[in-house]
């Protein structure tokens, strides 16, 4: 190739990827290095009068007991939340992938929760586990039992969160995993049969190994998700009671907006990212020895 | 004992009849290959075997018991998959080992018998390998070892070689023979290629519209097709079929075909004169026409040389001077030894066939017409 045809094919290139460049430039990452850059700085309550304070910001981020606190309610919603909305969603799209009259319909209503935003889930649950009018309470009373306090105990308060996202999550599960369940061919199933193994056996011997890099995905992601999850908490607890549902992103929201700290604010985004980071690479190290990717 | 039977068995897909009451012994021991156009129903009739499909009506036995509502596990069968269905995540030997791991065999004896079904087939050098570092022929090879491993009573086999080139192919067919004689067990193989058929098969069932349309061995099915359908399909290039008319002529009884006619052994004339038709069709297999001399004029369109042999496609002369006359086919092929004088194209040239070469089918329900 020429020096002039490169030339021209390098300028072709920018041009295309001109576009994106300037889309992700603006929004992740010019906000990106500003946050990194602000969590140097010690400001004023709108961001202004800067005053660099080095890492003092980042390490004390690390060492205060309400940032640890947040991590470790994060770390026990995330438990709470990936492993029982991969196993429900598994579970959702094994019983619609059966080739049974109108499951179309169960299709639709399994993945219709992606479509359903968090804060009409939320108003939803709320109907579900208000104390006085709530369904649940409601037949808990008709059953003669005490009512439960779901967002008002430091006990339930988690769960209940934790109740929404897997509810909110099932969609995107469901529609991921039912995606890999089609692209497995009908005849190793058959040869299994007369293998002789059992539909459970069928599952873990060929429906699971195959369907592994799409669960792997869905991990990685759930766990993500789970660690950025801010809408229900505001809208259902507000981080409490006592501390027991504040994640990680509404504490930070909370350190910005509330404590008017914005410097702050930024540091414990930015150890967040690390962590996101670390974690999803132990992910990716750890279970992609046991993910088939085909050949 | 595990001969297969079909009783009345009848499958319908969304109302399409896929299987039309077959009826069918398969004996104990051997090698049917049930052979037909693609959509003739011969993968369904090997499936209801599997017990991988119900039949609609009627009952499938094996080993003299009734197993049409018995689960595919419980029939003691194994199934080679035209896909060969291997396990893509697991090495040959975790595939091999699959159906006694399914049924709970210890795995020391596990590891004996795969190691015993890989070495049958010459795979002991790749049981570390998963199937998509094998080739084609490895991975059939594999798909068999695993099929056998168990050592069922019958094996089903769906168009297995399809997927091989043409030279692993023939090797294969070799094999499978070898396979089936050592084992003693029944095969039922599915194929839509005659050579196939022909080559393998001890008995060949040919199936065309979801019915069954001849059973025998090889040569009769060749020699005496059942009906024009069966004509048409055994045999390659395809027997000749041309629609003459039948007429008494001085006590003799003369075909008109083309510019040309000749008589008909008494035997035929008469069975032909018995059910009352004034035309029949001759089929004829191109091997049987001779260049030369003979009682059909026709032209010489196509020469095609196969090394080995020659076709030669020629068009019967004088067949558009009677435009009254029904005419399917007015072009026929010859089968030649290349040792012969090839024909030039646009030559005129006179085809022969020996008496014993015709055969005779009614032109209205398409069978054959015999003595």
């Amino acid at each position: 190739m020429g020096p002039r045809r490169r030339l021209r094919e390098r300028g072709l290139a920018l041009a295309l990827l001109l576009p994106s460049i300037a889309v992700f430039g603006t929004f992740v990452f010019y906000p990106f290095v500003r946050t990194f850059w602000l969590g140097f700085f010690e400001t004023d309550p709108f961001g202004g009068n800067e005053r660099w304070v080095g890492f003092s910001q980042y390490t004390d981020t690390i060492t205060s007991a309400s940032f640890r606190n947040s991590l470790w309610v994060t770390l026990k919603f995330t438990l709470l939340t990936v492993p029982v909305g991969l196993a429900l969603g598994i579970g959702l799209a094994l019983l619609a992938h059966q080739r049974l009259r109108g499951v179309t319909i169960y299709r639709t209503i399994f993945s219709s929760t992606v479509a359903t935003s968090v804060a009409v889930a939320s108003l939803m649950f709320v109907s579900l586990l208000s104390p006085s009018v709530g369904l649940i309470n409601q037949t808990l009373k008709w059953l003669g039992r005490d009512a439960i306090f779901f967002l008002q105990s430091p006990g339930w308060a988690l769960v209940s969160i934790s109740a929404v996202t897997v509810w909110q999550n099932l969609g995107i599960i469901f529609i991921v995993v039912s995606a890999g369940l089609q692209s497995l061919p009908d005849d190793l199933y058959e040869s299994a049969r007369l293998d002789g193994a059992s539909a459970w056996s069928q599952f873990v011997e060929i429906t699971l190994p195959l369907l592994s890099p799409t669960l792997l995905f869905g991990f990685v992601v759930l766990t993500i998700t789970s660690f950025q999850t801010f809408g229900q908490v505001d809208l259902l607890t507000n981080g409490g009671p006592l501390e027991a549902t504040n994640l990680i992103v509404f504490s930070i929201f909370e350190t910005a907006f509330r404590d008017f700290d914005p410097g702050r604010a930024a540091a414990q985004a930015v150890v967040l990212f690390f962590i996101l980071l670390a974690l999803t690479l132990v992910q990716f190290k750890v279970l992609e020895r046991r993910v088939f990717y085909g050949r | 004992m595990a001969g297969v039977t079909f009783l009345e068995t009848t499958k319908r897909f969304d109302g399409v009849v896929a299987l039309d009451r077959l009826s069918l012994d398969i004996a104990d021991g051997e090698f049917l290959v049930l052979v037909g156009p693609s959509g003739c129903g011969k993968s369904t009739a090997l499936r209801i075997i599997a017990g991988l499909e119900e039949p609609t009506s009627g009952s499938l036995h094996i080993g003299g018991v009734d197993v049409t509502d018995v689960e595919p596990q419980d029939r003691d069968l194994a199934m080679v998959f035209q896909s060969y269905a291997l396990y893509p995540h697991k090495t040959v030997r975790q595939n091999i080992e699959f159906p006694l791991k399914s049924r709970k065999v210890p795995a020391g004896q596990r590891r004996d018998e795969a190691g015993a079904a890989a070495a049958l087939l010459g795979l002991a050098d790749l049981m570390d390998r998963r199937p998509g570092q094998l080739s084609g022929g490895q991975r059939q090879r594999v798909a068999l070892a695993r099929a056998l491993v168990r050592r069922p009573e019958v094996f089903l086999m769906d168009e297995p070689l399809s997927n091989l080139d043409a030279k692993t192919r023939v090797q294969t067919r070799a094999e499978l023979s070898e396979l089936h004689e050592s084992l003693g067990a029944t095969f039922i193989y599915v194929t839509h290629d005659q050579v196939e058929a022909m080559t393998m098969g001890t008995r060949i069932a040919v199936m065309i519209e979801g019915r069954l349309q001849q059973v025998g061995v090889p040569d009769e099915v060749y020699d005496r097709p059942a009906n024009l359908f069966v004509a048409g399909f055994i045999g390659s290039p395809p027997m000749n079929t041309v629609v003459a008319a039948a007429m008494r002529h001085e006590g003799a009884m003369l075909l008109q075909l083309g510019t040309g006619s000749f008589e008909l052994p008494e035997a035929h004339a008469a069975a032909v004169e018995a059910l009352g038709i004034d035309a029949v069709v001759i089929g004829i297999r191109p091997e049987h026409l001779r260049v030369g001399d003979g009682p059909i004029g026709s032209l010489v369109r196509i020469v095609e040389s196969l090394g080995h042999e020659r076709h030669v496609v020629c068009e019967l002369a004088g067949t558009d001077e009677h435009p009254g006359e029904i005419v399917p086919g007015t072009l026929v092929i010859v089968r030649q030894s290349s040792e012969d004088v090839a024909p030039r194209v646009g030559e005129s040239i006179r085809l022969g066939a020996e008496p014993r070469h015709l055969h005779l089918f009614d032109p209205d329900t398409g069978e054959r017409i015999d003595p």
